[in-house]
Parts: structure tokens; C-alpha cells; sequence
């Protein structure tokens, strides 16, 4: 049983697939249209140096803007806790960027940053950074007051109520704020790359598309589908070690 | 002045819960009371009765609304800013993300003078949990967890311990020997102990004093000292000294019992 459960994502994928391969034979679509998962692997092969050469450009920007976002979420989250004014000018003002539509304001990104890979970066950064600082937020308030009045009872100072009490309580929000960021910093960077620059899996997706290369789009967003799934998968694995929430589900 | 320098002196306690939009509730009224430095004394009254406030008002986790409280002539916040207090909160609070080795060290390692790990081990064997140093608090059963908050409370050394009904989950023979260890512990260091049970024949067995008190308000209804030397106690548990302070108690609690249904109004 354990052993299906284990199996059921696969197994899914796998029939969807045959179901897919089958279909475009059976009803004979054109190749433009939807080529059949075969005709994507092959093609995937032949162009795999070309995605290789943009997806280092992708994982590139990716990261660092990630990283960025990140850091600068849980750094202001922590801010916003331990001084409660800081929150109270810059919470409403944080949720209310987040309205914008950031892919929009790429053209001023452009004017300000020029047309390297700095305004993709500012962009994931943008889109990482809010989930992150949300569930740091919500995870370093959830602290249960039982263990902060232990806290209190032997006057512990406030980094040591961080190191023992409040950080460790929020780590499992805060992991459920950094798997949300990383999913939008991946439609983060590829619609980045299709408004600006002439390289990554963005740019290379929206070349194809115009020269109806069905099948090279198709081994395209089947490489950055891999691509999250690998960092999603890491952060899982990071999790295990520092979540005790993780480890006590486990 | 002399005399508050041995003494933990209550002089009309008043505490008032205030919330917005709700009922402020009384949760003590007038208590006063002057017991001597280094007793065990125990609390005992029905369940709202404001124990767990007074308790938080001897830790300097909860300010009075009015009257004050001195330990030694001092009030408690300088005691919890020397780290000199030890609490034992109702429900366990373990860290969860600790295990129960680093948990019994922890209140220690925070007033910097962190247990050894033998002193660790030592303290969780007395307790008896010594093979679970390396388990997680969620495998340890809700008995065993109190008793590793009770250790942790041990490894901090303090000079007044604070307990909120640190044995409510025990079965009576653990409960018994947590008991002895417990006033083992404090005849070797001479800590004050204040101590809040429900049940009457511990409060009777463990104490120097008892603190009865009734609810809507919270107040100190009587005081009862016990004076059967400590060493004919656990040979005399059931015996007719304490059995006649246990009915003292019993007496009190149940004079004043009529206001302790919460469903009545005030
Ligand atoms: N934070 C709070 N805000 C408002 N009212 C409170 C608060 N804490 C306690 N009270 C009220 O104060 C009264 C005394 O509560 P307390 O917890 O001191 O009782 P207790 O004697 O410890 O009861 P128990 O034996 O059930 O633990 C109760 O009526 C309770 O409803
Ligand atoms: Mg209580």
C-alpha cells in the first residue's frame, strides 16, 4: 500500500503520457499543434545543447534573485517583529505592492536597470520576497506564549528568545514562504526573460513559439518543469534537516 | 525591616484581567499574606481560582494591579532578572524542536551557567527519564513530559521554585515519588517552594504551609501550617497528623465551595 502511495505520482504521469502519445497518433494532430511526448523527448535531445547554454542564464538570474528575495524577506520580517513600528509603517505599504503587477513595470525595470540580467533579477527578488516575508511574519507571531513566558521567567534577552524559541518555532512557516517564493520566482524568470534580454529558457520558449517550433517549446518547458521540481525537492531535503516539524512528520 | 529579610510578604494583592470589550475579571482580591523564606508552601482552591495568577505574580510574569509583593524585601522582578526563580508551568512547554536533554538544560544554559552533561543525565535519571535524554518531547507521554519540565527546572538552581501542579499528571505511586524527590531537593538547597496542587493530601504531605483559597475573587482564605517534622512524614503519610490537616484543608476548601461554580453569576 505504502509502496503504491509511494508509486501513485509516477504511475499518473506515466498514463498521462501513453494517454497523450496515443491521441496524437490516433487522431492524427499535427506536429505544430501538439507534437506526441516522443517527438518532444527526441527533439529535446537534438536541441539539448542550445537548452543547456540559456538554461544556465535561467538558474543564473533565478537564484541570485531568489537568494535576494529571500534574505530580504526574512531580514524585514524579523525587523517588523522586533520593532513594532517598523511594521506598522511598512506592512500596508508591502501589501499594497504587491497589487502591482510586476511584470508590467518591467519596461521602467529596463529604464533603470538596462537590459542585463539586473531587472530580471529585481524581479524575482520582488515576487520571492512577499511570500517570504508573510509566512516569516505569521511564523515568528505564532510563537506559543507559554514558551516565551519560559522565555521571560529567566529573563532571556532577545537574541536568545530568537535562537531558542522564535526562529526555530517559525522554521516551518517559514519553509512553506520559501517553497511558495521559489514557484513564482520560476514564472518570475521565464516571463523576465521574455520581456527583456535575448537569452534563458524564457527567451529561447517565446523564439520557438514564433517559429512554430511546437516540439522545441514543448522540450523547453519540459526542462523548466524539471529545473523546479529539482530545487523544489532540494528545499524539501534542507527542510528535513532544519524543520523539527518535518523531522516529527516524518 | 528586619523581618522582611527572611520573609515573602503579600500586603493586598489586587490582580484584574482587562480585555477590551470584555467583563474585567477580579482574579484577586485583597491577598496578603507573610510566609517564611525557605518553607514549601502550597496552594490549594478550586479550578479558577486564581492560583496560576498568584504563581505568575511570584515570577514577575504578571504585575499586580494594585498592593505588592516582596521576597526578601525585594520585589520578584529583581529575582527573575538575576535568574533566581525556576518555573514549572501547567502544561510542560518543552520545545519541541529540542530534545528532552537539551530542554533540561536549556533554562540553565540561558542564565550562562549551562549543566554539564552528567549533571544532565543525573537529573533526568532522578526524574526517571534518563533513557529518553535523546527522544523528542512528542514521544515522551504527557506524565513524563512534566517531569522533564520538572528537571528542567532543577538545572537551573533557583532560589524560589515555582510550581503549577507539576504532578497533575502522574499516576499516585510516580506522584508519591516525585513527591520525596522533590523534598529531597529542597531540604539539600533550601530553596522557597510554592506549590500548587489540587490535591489535598499532597498539599498536607509536602508542606511547611498551605495557602487555601476561594474563587469570585480570588482570595486567601486560610492558612495552615504543618508542623510534623519531615522525617516521620513519609513513614506517617496516611497517619493521624496529617490525615487531620488534610481534614482542615478539606474543611476550608468546602466552606468556601458555594462560589466556585463558575455558571453562577457573581
Ligand atoms: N489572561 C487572562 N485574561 C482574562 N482572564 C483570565 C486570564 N487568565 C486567567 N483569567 C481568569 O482569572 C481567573 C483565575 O485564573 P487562574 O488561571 O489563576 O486560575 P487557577 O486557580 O490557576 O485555575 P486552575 O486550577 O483551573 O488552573 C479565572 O476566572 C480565569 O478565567
Ligand atoms: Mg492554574
Amino acid at each position: 500500500m505504502s509502496l503504491l502511495n509511494r508509486f501513485l505520482p509516477g504511475i499518473t504521469i506515466v498514463v498521462a503520457l501513453l494517454i497523450w502519445e496515443f491521441s496524437t497518433r490516433y487522431f492524427g494532430i499535427k506536429e505544430f499543434i501538439l507534437p506526441a511526448p516522443s517527438v518532444v523527448l527526441a527533439t529535446a535531445v537534438t536541441i539539448a545543447p542550445e537548452l543547456m547554454r540559456n538554461m544556465w542564464a535561467t538558474l543564473s538570474v533565478l537564484l541570485v534573485g531568489y537568494g535576494l528575495g529571500v534574505v530580504l524577506g526574512i531580514a524585514l520580517a524579523v525587523l517588523m517583529i522586533i520593532l513594532p513600528p517598523v511594521r506598522r509603517a511598512l506592512y500596508p505599504l508591502v501589501v499594497m505592492s504587491q497589487t502591482i503587477p510586476k511584470i508590467a513595470i518591467a519596461p521602467l525595470l529596463i529604464l533603470w536597470f538596462g537590459v542585463g540580467p539586473e531587472p530580471k533579477v529585481f524581479i524575482i527578488a520582488l515576487l520571492a520576497f512577499f511570500p517570504v516575508l508573510v509566512n516569516t511574519v505569521a511564523g515568528l507571531e505564532g510563537t506559543d506564549r507559554g514558551h516565551l513566558e519560559l522565555m521571560r521567567s529567566v529573563n532571556a534577552n532577545l537574541w536568545k528568545v530568537y535562537r531558542h524559541v522564535r526562529l526555530p518555532a517559525a522554521v516551518p512557516q517559514i519553509f512553506a514562504g520559501l517553497k511558495l517564493a521559489l514557484t513564482v520566482s520560476v514564472i518570475g524568470a521565464v516571463v523576465g526573460e521574455w520581456v527583456v534580454g535575448n537569452q534563458g529558457l524564457g527567451y529561447l520558449l517565446l523564439a520557438y513559439n514564433s517559429s512554430l517550433l511546437t516540439a522545441n517549446v514543448f522540450a523547453t518547458l519540459l526542462l523548466i518543469i524539471l529545473i523546479s521540481a529539482v530545487l523544489f525537492y532540494s528545499i524539501t531535503r534542507i527542510e528535513r534537516v532544519f524543520s523539527w516539524r518535518a523531522r516529527l512528520d516524518s | 525591616m528586619t523581618a522582611d529579610n527572611k520573609s515573602i510578604v503579600g500586603q493586598n494583592l489586587n490582580l484584574i484581567y482587562r480585555r477590551a470589550g470584555a467583563e474585567p475579571v477580579a482574579a484577586l482580591q485583597d491577598v496578603s499574606f507573610t510566609i517564611e523564606d525557605g518553607q514549601f508552601i502550597s496552594l490549594i482552591g478550586p479550578s479558577g481560582c486564581g492560583k496560576t495568577t498568584l504563581l505568575k505574580i511570584f515570577g514577575d510574569l504578571l504585575v499586580p494591579t494594585s498592593g505588592q509583593l516582596t521576597i526578601n524585601g525585594e520585589p520578584p522582578s529583581v529575582l527573575r532578572r538575576r535568574q533566581a526563580i525556576g518555573q514549572m508551568f501547567q502544561d510542560a512547554t518543552l520545545l519541541p524542536w529540542k530534545t528532552i536533554g537539551q530542554n533540561i538544560a536549556l533554562l540553565g544554559e540561558i542564565a550562562s551557567r549551562k549543566p554539564p552533561p552528567h549533571e544532565v543525565a543525573a537529573l533526568a535519571n532522578m526524574v526517571g527519564i534518563g533513557r529518553f535524554i535523546d527522544n523528542y518531547p512528542h514521544e515522551l507521554s504527557g506524565g513524563m513530559r512534566q517531569r522533564a519540565a520538572l528537571a528542567r527546572a532543577y538545572a537551573l538552581k533557583p532560589r524560589i521554585l515555582l510550581m503549577d501542579e507539576p504532578f497533575g499528571a502522574l499516576d499516585e505511586i510516580t506522584r508519591e515519588h516525585m513527591n520525596d524527590e522533590l523534598v529531597r531537593i529542597w531540604t539539600k538547597s533550601r530553596l522557597t517552594v510554592i506549590f500548587v496542587t489540587h490535591s489535598i493530601a499532597e498539599a498536607a504531605y509536602l508542606s511547611d504551609r498551605v495557602l487555601v483559597m476561594a474563587p469570585r475573587p480570588g482570595r486567601v482564605v486560610a492558612e495552615i501550617s504543618i508542623d510534623m517534622p519531615r522525617e516521620q512524614r513519609p513513614a506517617e503519610r496516611f497517619g493521624p497528623e496529617l490525615t487531620r490537616c488534610a481534614e482542615e484543608i478539606h474543611h476550608h476548601l468546602v466552606t468556601n465551595m458555594q462560589l466556585g461554580n463558575e455558571n453562577e453569576p457573581a
